[in-house]
């Protein structure tokens, strides 16, 4: 074992995994209760409709329990967890106003740079509210509504009122009733009728402090016609204790519209990650997950897609990568509820040191669901003889008018593939990374430059543990 | 702790096996398993393996667990007449064995092949050794406890190190009337290098009265040995049926398992192959055939626990009018089967305007030097494309679909070696499955 691996294997050495010492004007107390929702509702001063709901899932959350078909959740504390923190008072559109050592972890992500070269806008999430919000005038100007979640609530009731909780509703899952509960923060989009956002929209998203339990909501609406791309992308600092991040994602996607939601995951390795996110794609709309996941010790993540009108079509590409006590239970959902709909499903996933990484998904016809296609792809790459595979689709086809297939394999890197290259001169180190980021390549390309970077280096850095 | 259902159920099973004469042991054996089965829990219907099935079909309400049969003189004579194909035949109507023989050659090879009951008296150190002892345990889950509490009927076939039997043997297992439950259990030991063709029939016609098929098959096969297996499953509209096959493989040894279901209402079976040694391989073929409100429900594992271990799975099914079929097939690869090659493959054909399929084709990878681990699986309809085609050379639509069906089931009967090489009892079970598509 070289030095080098020894100390990138180390959890202090993760990369991006600095924190800055948390100061917080407002938490409140260890645990969830009523009193808790009630707070938490009434710092946001937010509508008696918000309150009720938040109320109302949580005795959903009380009810559900916990799932047991996946990953071992036991270790998750959910009575130690801090449900609400904020770092400043209200959200900030001048980066200049931003405080200092709140700026200065952002400096570290490169948020700035990012944002000056290539973005339209950026809402990043520091603990449970949104510090920063930014966006430029001629998206304003188009109509385009791009801002944190809480404050939409407040700028934008009526909205937010009518979609907000209905592709994914409290009692969808235990987790979904606690993010309805609790939530606070995450992205809220509308496209009006026609505007295509042709830079993508971005947030980062970060756990700051130990024990803090991240609940951010994100509800996107794209009108007919419109396009959008939007990326969240998070790393968070090294905690001793388990957190949990429980995020809910709603994607309503109108006619002849199209969204494309990009996700680089890379929590530090001991964050719980269970997310819902779901969308509805009505006549001719397209959506598309990009899914890629990196970090987190247990990640349960199944980006779903509704294709509810004729010519809906959806894809996703989940890329997963399960290194040293890490578990990726990732996958997709394609639910076809009307005829002539379409999805592609695409995983790839690595395992190595141990990692364990699951595709779990689902592809359903409702009867009268005539002349659908699916098609469903899972590969998967075992780096080394401790690691983990396993592939847990399931179809449930109740109209005999589709076409819908599966395939799955599984394969090591393969000696010949590393003969041919070792026999150019190319050390065995080098070219397992070739192999794998040929392996990933079909969905890190898709992935804007910037990320498609990061992604890699990413990948290599944790390759490198590996071959040392 | 026996309360008075269970102390009358019990007695029952103290009759059961006084009237098969059986060794103590053996009674014991079914006390115990019986005890189990009162312990365990039934399934709820929440669970994974039985959210889609109605939990109602193991009911043993209203039915009788013992019903003796005789064979009709006229039935007797139509046997004799249709044994010429195989080396043995054992015949089996509702839970007692009615008929029985083998060839002379074979027994004097040291060959057995008769009923379990039979066996358990002839050859009790054998059957102690292999019967639920090591392929299927009473403790698997409750209705196989029942099953073992109940157990009548049924094959046992043993064949010695180095015998090679040419010509397949044949078990049937029939039902004279509904009302009844049925526990046959077959139990095949191949010895090491020997090599063996078993065809089991299930079936009967269509009766008024539920009745409850609960079968198990153990197979035992030692290294270097061949075991063919293939079981027919025919039965009436009016029976549920729930079996157990498992299947241990040896070091090289070769395991073809083939199923071919067309009958029963609910028919649900749990299909294993546990290749336990380097250099064994199992080839499973099942080929389904549904119509009306018929809920088929298989299971499979292909179970890789050494290196250098081969299965490949073929499920093909046709489903008409209601009819609803389950596959959830796991293949597992354990840590250090290196080099070990797996593969599954569905495809089904939908017809029925309310047919359904669903399919779980799941992988369990802990070995990365996997040679290859696949699986796909496939729905759709009968391609208009080749109908068109047919039709365009003068076939009419339902000729058409017809002959695409049978194409389609044939490329799996193909598939099964041992039907193939005795054509006569192939094209019985082809003749069998085909005459459904018409």
């Amino acid at each position: 074992m070289t030095d080098r691996k020894a100390t990138e294997m180390m959890p202090d050495s993760y990369k991006w995994g600095f924190h800055d010492e948390a100061r917080y004007v407002f938490r409140t107390e260890r645990g969830l209760s009523r009193k808790v929702v009630e707070e938490i509702a009434g710092i946001k001063e937010e509508p008696q409709w918000m309150r009720d709901m938040r109320l109302r899932a949580l005795e959903i959350f009380e009810r559900k329990s916990m799932p047991n078909w996946g990953p071992d959740l036991s270790a998750v504390n959910l009575n130690d967890l801090y449900y609400y923190a904020r770092a400043s008072d209200r959200p900030e559109r001048d980066w200049n106003e931003v405080p200092d050592y709140i700026r200065s972890t952002f400096d570290r992500l490169g948020i700035p740079e990012a944002e000056r070269k290539f973005l339209a806008g950026v809402g990043a999430q520091y603990d449970s509210e949104t510090v920063y919000h930014n966006i430029r005038e001629e998206l304003a100007k188009q109509g385009v509504i791009f801002a944190d979640t809480d404050t939409a609530v407040r700028e934008y009731p009526d909205l937010v009122r009518r979609y907000f909780g209905t592709v994914v509703p409290p009692a969808d899952n235990k987790f979904s009733a606690l993010n309805s509960a609790v939530w606070s923060g995450g992205s809220f989009i509308y496209v009006p009728e026609g505007v295509h956002v042709d830079i993508p929209l971005q947030a980062y998203f970060r756990i700051n402090a130990e024990n803090i339990g991240q609940f951010e909501r994100t509800l996107i609406i794209a009108e007919p016609g419109s396009f959008i791309h939007y990326i969240e992308g998070c790393t968070a600092p090294i905690y001793t204790t388990n957190s949990l991040h429980a995020a809910v994602v709603e994607v309503i996607v109108k006619k002849g519209a199209r969204v494309r939601y990009s996700t680089v995951q890379n929590w530090s390795t001991n964050v719980y990650n269970l997310v819902t996110k779901r969308s509805v794609a009505y006549e001719d709309a397209v959506v598309e997950w990009v899914d890629g996941n990196l970090g987190s010790k247990v990640t349960m993540k199944y980006p779903a897609v509704y294709l509810m009108e004729p010519g809906a079509h959806s894809e996703v590409l989940s890329l997963s990568f399960a290194g040293r006590g890490q578990h990726q239970d990732t996958g997709a959902k394609a639910v076809h509820v009307a005829p002539h709909t379409t999805s592609v499903i695409t995983s790839k996933s690595i395992s190595k040191d141990g990692g364990r990484a699951s595709y779990r998904g689902l592809v359903k016809a409702y009867s009268g669901a005539k002349g659908i296609r699916s098609s469903v792809r899972c590969d998967a790459l075992l780096l080394d003889g401790d690691s983990r595979s396993d592939t847990y689709p399931t179809m449930e086809i109740d109209e005999r008018d589709v076409t819908v297939s599966h395939e799955a394999s599984v394969s090591k890197v393969s000696e010949e593939q590393l003969f041919y290259l070792q026999s150019r001169g190319i050390d065995e180190q080098e070219a397992t990374k070739m192999i794998v980021n040929g392996f990933v390549e079909p969905i890190v390309k898709e992935l804007p430059m910037e990320y498609a970077v990061e992604l890699n280096r990413l990948i290599e850095l944790q390759l490198e543990g590996a071959i040392g | 702790m026996l309360d008075s259902v269970s102390l009358r159920k019990r007695q029952a099973i103290e009759e059961l096996s006084a009237r098969h004469e059986e060794p103590m042991w053996l009674l014991q054996h079914r006390l115990k398993a019986w005890r189990l089965y009162e312990d365990m829990l039934p399934p709820t219907g929440r669970e994974e393996e039985w959210r889609r099935t109605d939990v109602s079909a193991l009911s043993l309400d209203g039915l009788t667990l013992f019903a003796p049969a005789t064979l009709s003189p006229r039935l007797r004579g139509g046997l004799r007449e249709g044994r010429d194909g195989y080396g043995g035949q054992i015949v089996q109507r509702d839970s007692q064995i009615v008929f029985q023989e083998m060839r002379p050659e074979s027994a004097e090879q040291g060959v057995i092949f008769t009923d379990l009951h039979s066996a358990a008296r002839q050859h009790p150190k054998v059957i102690r050794r292999h019967f639920m002892t090591e392929a299927v345990l009473p403790a698997a889950w409750k209705y196989v406890a029942l099953h073992a509490a109940l157990w009548s009927g049924g094959a046992f076939l043993y064949v010695p190190a180095g015998v090679e039997i040419g010509v397949p043997l044949h078990a049937v297992v029939g039902l004279s009337s509904g009302g009844v439950a049925v526990f046959p259990h077959t139990l095949i030991v191949a010895e090491e290098g020997s090599s063996v063709t078993l065809i089991e029939e299930h079936g009967s016609s269509d009766g008024d009265r539920r009745a409850l098929s609960s079968a198990v098959v153990e197979i035992l096969v030692r290294d270097g040995a061949q075991v063919r297996y293939v079981g027919v499953q025919d039965w009436g509209a009016n029976v549920d049926s729930f079996s157990t096959i498992r299947a241990v493989l040896g070091k090289g040894s070769q395991l073809e398992l083939g199923l071919v279901g067309s009958g029963g209402h609910v028919a649900k079976a749990s299909l294993d192959a546990v290749l336990s040694a380097p250099g064994a391989t199992a080839s499973i073929v099942g080929l389904f055939l549904a119509e009306g409100d018929q809920h088929m429900s298989y299971s499979t594992l292909q179970d890789h626990r050494a290196a250098n271990t081969t299965s490949d799975l073929l499920f093909k099914s046709v489903l008409r009018d209601n009819a609803y079929l389950v596959w959830n097939g796991l293949t597992r690869i354990h840590k250090g089967a290196g080099e070990s090659d797996a593969n599954q493959s569905s495809r089904n054909l939908l017809l029925g305007e309310n047919a359904r399929v669903a399919a779980i084709p799941v992988l369990e990878i802990e070995a990365h030097d996997v040679t290859r681990c696949s699986h796909g699986a496939t729905v759709s309809s009968v391609d208009e494309e080749q109908l068109y085609y047919m039709m365009s050379r003068g076939l009419t639509r339902e000729d058409a679909s017809r002959a695409i069906v049978d194409g389609f089931l044939r490329q799996g009967l193909e598939r099964l070696t041992s039907l193939q090489a005795h054509r006569g009892i192939g094209r019985s079970v082809e003749r069998r499955l085909l005459a459904e598509v018409a």
